[in-house]
């Protein structure tokens, strides 16, 4: 047969890697059809990551993403953690940790309507982050690019604050503790500011008796506990201070179901606060089922009676006050 | 995951996740030189991909392999170019059916040019002329792919040949 020069084009395969963007998601959609949980060693941390990630998170866009990663790099110590890259050159997602937390961020895409707050001329959103210095991230973001909005100052609100604009356009507050302030010192502070939480503003409607309402659990130390499940769970334990009896206690805050550690109650078992309407009158059924009412105790949480059942197992009745 | 999954299958869908890293760049690699444009390359890719994940599940994949998953993309593409074909067709008024003689033709073909000469023809040329030369499969093996007799593919062949040396001809008088 006759030498064919079409043979010249022969092509044997060379692999070449497709889009990033495109392998990660055709990996997602693959692991879906087939019903699997990811479980490929490369991309255990990123999954571990996202189950730790708070639920909202922000997505901001830039008028020149790389950029904005580099102003959050030096003036907000972020990390990046990844970064996918279009075909056009333009960062089509893009994710960096400030604090832990991630914040993910893409070029300006006009078509799909996209767009900075440079191309917008402005932005409704101040993104609020929390520093240990305040007066120092300020001036380092200024001299990474940021545009000066409000200098440092302490607010009335326990809070030392600044506003800057970044280089993209976007707005931020850095905030800083300076006072733990209650809304009745907030507002002894501010005249002309009604200050309330919800529970204050919205009484609770009315429960059935016998909701768990409270619980304590007992650690040797509190602040261990704290550090090991603060950790663990994010769990925010107020600062321990002296209990009623003596001991050492803490207050959780931040669960649906407020909680606390005891350092020391004689024994070792959670004790569980039932709430009740009318507690004098649950006392009395108590005595009619055949249980005890140790003691019947004010706090300024509300009324509660220690009581046990008729088998022995002790148990709180809690009248909450108002706004518990 | 599903309860009707046999055991075995589910096993090679782990395995598939597994080879998905190795052989994605096989697979698009294959698929781009050949499909020439990156947005139908990834949609040939998912397509082929996603074709491995229901053979799994239906547990017809005998030797689940980067070759074989090539295998799958060699269709893909097939029916790329046969959807490709049915929508031009109904533009074009006449299909070619004479078969025109050949005249031999020793030429050196210069690589890009001959890729950009592909692009230019039909798809079922194209198709033909990639399974045939790109892919270096016999035959009887490129019938079989275009669910062609292997006889009425040969007659493809010269023609797509046909096709090609003209426009490649064309080129260089125009140079």
């Amino acid at each position: 047969m006759a030498t064919d020069p079409l043979e010249a084009l022969r092509q044997p395969v060379v692999p070449i890697p497709p889009r990033e963007a495109f392998a990660v998601e055709l990996r997602g959609r693959l692991v879906e059809a087939l019903g699997l949980r990811e479980t490929g060693p490369d991309r255990s941390a990123t999954t571990d990551a996202a189950a730790s990630q708070p639920v909202v998170s922000v997505y901001l866009c830039a008028h020149d993403a790389a950029a904005a990663i580099d102003f959050y790099r030096v003036a907000f110590g972020a990390e990046e953690t990844l970064r996918m890259t279009a075909d056009d050159g333009r960062v089509g997602h893009a994710e960096v940790t400030i604090g832990g937390n991630t914040v993910m961020l893409a070029d300006e895409y006009p078509e799909l309507g996209i767009l900075s707050p440079q191309s917008l001329g402005g932005t409704p959103v101040t993104l609020y982050l929390h520093v240990a210095d305040v007066d120092i991230v300020y001036a380092r973001a200024l001299s990474a690019g940021a545009t000066a909005e409000r200098e440092p100052a302490d607010q009335f609100h326990g809070n030392r604050n600044a506003v800057l604009r970044d280089p993209s356009g976007h707005r931020w507050m850095l905030s800083q503790p300076v006072e733990a302030l209650s809304a009745e010192e907030m507002a002894a502070r501010a005249p002309d500011l009604t200050v309330e939480t919800p529970a204050e503003r919205q009484p609770p409607a009315s429960r059935p008796d016998g909701e768990l309402g409270y619980f304590t659990l007992v650690a040797a130390d509190v602040e261990r506990a704290a550090a090991f499940y603060g950790a663990l769970f994010g769990w925010r334990f107020d600062p321990p201070g002296p209990g009623d009896g003596g001991h050492t206690y803490s207050h959780v805050g931040n669960t649906s179901l407020p909680f606390g550690f005891h350092s020391d109650l004689g024994d070792h078992s959670p004790h569980h606060y039932y709430r009740v309407e009318d507690l004098a009158t649950m006392v009395a059924r108590v005595r009619e089922l055949g249980g005890e009412v140790l003691d019947v105790t004010d706090y300024a949480s509300g009324g509660n009676a220690r009581c046990r059942d008729d088998q022995g197992i002790e148990f709180d009745l809690w009248q909450p006050a108002p706004g518990y | 995951m599903s309860g009707e999954l046999a055991p075995a299958a589910s096993d090679q869908g782990a395995t598939l996740v597994a080879l998905y890293d190795r052989a994605l760049p096989q697979v698009y690699g294959y698929l781009l030189p050949r499909a020439r444009i990156p947005a139908v390359a990834e949609d040939l890719t998912a397509e082929t991909f996603l074709a491995a994940v229901s053979a799994v599940q239906k547990g017809t994949v005998p030797d689940l392999t980067v070759a074989w998953l090539v295998g799958v993309a060699r269709h893909k593409l097939v029916d790329h170019w046969r959807r490709q074909a049915r929508e031009e067709r109904q533009l074009r008024a006449v299909e070619e059916t004479a078969v025109p003689w050949e005249d031999p033709w020793d030429a050196h073909l210069d690589a890009a040019r001959a890729r950009a000469v592909l692009d230019t023809l039909g798809p079922h040329h194209r198709g033909a002329l990639v399974l045939r030369y790109l892919d270096g499969l016999p035959v009887p093996e490129v019938a079989d792919q275009l669910g062609r007799t292997v006889h009425a593919t040969e007659a493809l062949l010269v023609r797509a040949r046909a096709a090609f040396r003209r426009v490649y001809e064309e080129g260089e008088d125009g140079d």
